[in-house]
């Protein structure tokens, strides 16, 4: 540096100039995932890679929490690798196809700055079986007609769109009765 | 200024000499300022440069630093570009 007067003397010396490293935010990339519902705590989100993150400081080591949206705390997150497993098995396809998770990566840097990103969780459909209520008993007359109609049973299934399909598979060895496999109403047969 | 004479008999009379300001160069020491790396164009690296000069002269600041970091300004200040 030199200063230089109006006479044009003059004068230099040196300066330094520290630049001093500063923390900066961690940052971390949305992800996509799914995994069937029912599955048991501790499986893994597919596919089975981790969050991710950048830091521009060297030597920061980053931490991950799951901070909004895990509702009923159905997933948890690794907070060292940042990898999503199921936290409880409670996931249902029917009651909440797909969650939005809101997640966060702290560094260890001064102010402990965080970086939020989404984890998408697609919750897939398993077929699950129908059910059948227990039945009551019908009474029938012995000389009911061909055709006289007891009632229909009602099955019930949890997954979306499954169509049902009746059918008598035992104690009717004399083919007394029929059932319509797509209403299941049972009547006399001939 | 006297005068005397071998009989002790003086005079005296006054005369001024005149000193002529000769012009002093300036002074600048080494100094260290700091920033931290998070910061934009614009931000000054600490406080301006100081200096000195005899008759207080103004000056002209000048540097042989030639990257692109930072800029010298008008008044010895340093910012970042």
């Amino acid at each position: 540096m030199t200063v230089t007067d109006g006479g044009d003397l003059t004068s230099s010396a040196r300066i330094t100039i520290n630049v001093v490293d500063a923390n900066y935010a961690p940052t971390c990339a949305d992800a996509a995932f799914s995994i069937d519902e029912n599955s048991a705590v501790n499986a893994k989100v597919s596919p089975d890679t981790a969050m991710s993150a950048t830091d521009q400081d060297t030597g920061d080591t980053l931490r991950w929490t799951l901070v909004n949206d895990n509702i009923d705390g159905a997933f948890q997150i690794s907070s060292t690798t940042g990898k999503i497993t199921v936290a409880k098995a409670i996931l249902d396809h029917e009651a909440r196809p797909e969650f939005n998770i809101t997640v966060q990566v702290q560094d260890s840097g001064a102010g402990r700055l965080t970086g939020t990103c989404f984890a998408a969780i697609s919750i897939s459909d398993v077929n699950e079986a129908p059910t059948l209520p227990t039945l009551g008993s019908m009474e029938i007359r012995e000389d009911a007609m061909s055709g006289f109609n007891l009632g229909a049973v009602l099955g019930s299934d949890v997954d979306d769109s499954d169509v049902l399909t009746y059918s008598i598979t035992a104690g009717d060895s004399s083919s007394a009765f029929n059932i319509d496999s797509s209403s299941g109403n049972v009547t006399r047969n001939n | 200024m006297k005068v005397t004479d071998d009989e002790s008999l003086t005079d005296q009379a006054a005369f001024e000499v005149a000193i002529t300001n000769m012009n002093e160069a300036p002074t600048i020491n080494a100094q260290t300022r700091a920033v931290s790396e998070i910061n934009g164009a614009g931000t000054q690296v600490g406080a301006a440069l100081v200096f000195s000069d005899p008759e207080g002269d103004s000056v002209e600041w000048s540097w042989t630093y030639t990257g692109t970091l930072f800029a010298l300004g008008d008044n010895g200040q340093i910012t970042l570009r």
